[in-house]
Order: structure tokens, then sequence, then C-alpha cells
């Protein structure tokens, strides 16, 4: 991995994968699997979550130049970025504090908003308005429930057929929810879909919407094994795989510019 | 399943700029006289207390990313500097930039690293000449 990309790549898929094992493990002990996944799956999570924020903080401050402990502290305080973080680590704190405590799904949900929504405000969801910042929680709380279902039957020792039908409805309003918001945040950041092949960002974009193609049909693949009772594992790693590729490609999209933001004058980079 | 190295690959395109200067004045490569300031204008907010801008006159034959590059790695306050130290802190989408009196004639670098609204870190630099 090169330096550059450590710097825009790792933070944020660790955001992604820390954020989809913390909100996504509690969804699934909650509805699908009681317990399981167990309170450490919780907690890496949580740990991907402060290494994530972490990183993604030092790449940005060093970059510019600002290194110094009053710079971290500005950074974190004084910008939308910064308090960004700041509001996913509180989140993902009282979220995994209330699943250890047991306290009701209202507390989880909240914890669960509040982690979501400083994760929306990291990157491009922070520059286009209240009503695409929702946009963005919704996308990461819904890919969230999908990835974190697949993990909870991938790890259960036995994933049953009546579990996978149980888990139907949340993915599909999952894939729902995904389909919805991402055309909306794409028409935001790209201004017309049909000039998607002429950026690098919509070249991205598109090869994102393949992997997700590639997860729904993955998807199907393991409904029908469960239902036949066969071979149902090895499909079970492919899907997570193919929604493990779909975070990576978004971690990549999230550090590219979107064609609203382009330069229009003599901007060397 | 050939198919999905190649998606792998494809996935990871190099990360580019967000924030871009959209108009200066003096303006990109124009040859006007001295100016006492430069103002910079910006197609989004920026977070001006974690972003850095430096002019310097350009030597002769030096080419202008070599300038911007030496520019960037000078402090606020270093004498070859042809700006004035620039103390804001605030988010703006407008700057405005002192300059030392009386310029001499030659190409001078406009140099910046900033940070955009949604937290991202961006590079460049425009010319302008002196007559």
């Amino acid at each position: 991995m090169t330096p550059d990309l450590l710097a825009t790549v790792w933070p944020k898929l660790a955001l992604y994968l820390g954020a989809a094992l913390l909100v996504g493990g509690v969804a699934a002990r909650r509805v699908l699997t009681p317990g399981h996944p167990g309170l450490v799956w919780l907690g890496v999570g949580l740990a991907l979550l402060l290494l994530g924020g972490a990183s993604g903080v030092y790449f940005t401050l060093a970059g510019l130049g600002f290194t110094a402990p009053a710079d971290l502290l500005d950074y974190l305080t004084g910008t939308g970025a910064g308090r960004a973080v700041l509001i996913l680590w509180m989140g993902a704190l009282v979220l995994l504090a209330a699943e250890i405590a047991e306290l009701s799904w209202l507390a989880a949900l909240g914890a669960s908003g509040v982690l979501l929504w400083g994760l929306a405000g990291i990157g491009h969801g922070a520059s286009h308005g209240q009503l695409t910042h929702v946009l963005h929680g919704l996308h990461a709380g819904a890919m969230c429930l999908w990835v974190g279902g697949v993990f909870a039957l991938l790890t259960r020792r036995r994933a049953t057929a009546v579990l996978a039908r149980k888990f139907t409805p949340y993915a599909l309003g999952s894939v729902l929810t995904l389909g919805i918001s991402g055309v909306w945040m794409s028409l935001e950041h790209t201004g017309n879909l049909l000039l998607l092949p002429a950026s690098a960002y919509g070249r991205t974009l598109l090869l994102k919407l393949a992997w997700v193609g590639l997860a729904l049909l993955a998807a199907v693949i393991v409904r029908r094994a469960f239902a036949v009772g066969q071979g149902v594992r090895p499909r079970l790693i492919g899907e997570a795989l193919t929604l493990l590729a779909v975070l990576g490609v978004t971690a990549s999209l999230s550090g590219q510019a979107p064609p609203t933001h382009s330069a229009t004058e003599h901007s060397g980079h | 399943m050939r198919v999905v190295p190649i998606l792998l690959a494809l996935a990871f395109g190099s990360a580019s700029a967000h924030t871009a200067v959209t108009s200066m004045t003096p303006a990109a490569d124009a040859t006007v006289s001295a100016p006492k300031e430069l103002v910079l204008k910006f197609n989004e907010p920026v977070e001006l207390r974690f972003s850095t801008f430096r002019v310097l006159a350009l030597k002769s034959g030096q080419a202008a990313d070599d300038g911007a590059q030496a520019a960037l790695a000078l402090k606020a306050d270093a004498t070859e500097l042809a700006n004035t130290p620039l103390i804001a802190r605030n988010l703006a989408a407008q700057l405005r930039i002192p300059l030392k009196s009386n310029l001499k004639a030659g190409s001078y670098v406009v140099a910046w690293k900033i940070l955009s609204e949604d937290g991202h870190p961006v590079t460049g630099h425009n010319v302008f000449m002196v007559k």
C-alpha cells in the first residue's frame, strides 16, 4: 500500500468496518441472533473506529503541516470534520456501553444515530447541507445492517434457514434504503448521472455499483443455498468478501473529488 | 471470477482535490504593476486556521512547481517571501493576502495548502508577473 493510498483509503475503510461491526453487530444481537456476535467483536468495531478516526486526523494534519498538540485540539473542536470525529467516538462509546449494560433498544438506537451522524460528517456528507448529511447517515446505517447481519450469520455456528428468513426483511430494507439514498447522493455530488463515466469520481461510483450488483447476486445465491440446505458457509463468505470490496471502493470514493467540487481555474494539484 | 481482481485493482484510484481556487486577483498568468495584495476566491469555504498561503519570487528558470514547493517549505515570517504574515482562523470562501511593498519585476508563484470544509487537504499554485 503506497503512502497516499494509506492516507486516503485506510482511515475510511477502518471507520466503515468499525461501524459495520459495532452498529451492525448490536442490531444483529438485538433482532437476529441474540447474544451473537460476542461483545469482543463489538470491541473490535470500537477499536477500528478509534483507530480510523485518529489516523484520518493525523494524515490530514500531517499533510497540511500542522502537527502540534494545540493544532490537534483546534482541529477536533474548531472544524466540522474534527467535530464529526468526536461525535462519532462519543456515539461509539455510548453504543458499546448501552450494549454491555443491556439498556433498552431506544438507547442503542439513539447512540447508533449519534455514531452515524458523526460518520456522515467526515467527508462529502459535510458539504452539501443537512439533508445530504442525513442521507449519508442513513446510507451508512443501512450498510451496517446488511454487513452486520451477514457477519452474524457467517460467524454463528449453526446458521439456519429460519435465521436467514428472519434476516431477509432487514436485508431488503437495507438494500432499498441504500438504493434510494445512493441515487439521491449521486445526483447531489455529480449533478448528472449520465455524465458519470466522464469523471474519475463517476467511474469509481460505477465500479461501486458493479460491486453492489455482485453483492446482491451473492445474497440471492446464499438465500437459495439456505433453502436447499447445502454449502451455505462458502457462499456466505463470498457475500461477505463482496461486501468488503464495496466498503473498499466506498473508502476510495470518499477521498476523491466529486464533479460538483471540481476546479475551474489553474489549480495545480 | 477473473473479473474480481480487476474490479479490486480499479477500486483504489488516487485521491484528488475537492476545494479549488476559482479566481485570483491579479489573474493567473497576468502581468501587472506591483500589487499591494492578492485576492483568492474558492469554490467552497476553506478552514483558514489550517491553511497555508505563500507568495515567492521565482528564480530565473525555476519551474512553478519547484517554486511552489520551496514557498510552502518556508516559515510564515521568512524574509524571502513576497507576502506579509497572514493571521486568519475563520472559515471563508475569499481571502486577501497582503504583499510587501514595491515588489520587483519578475514572476511570482502563489502557493497554497488548504483544508476544505469537508476535511480534505488540497494543494495548488498559480503564477503572476510584475512588470
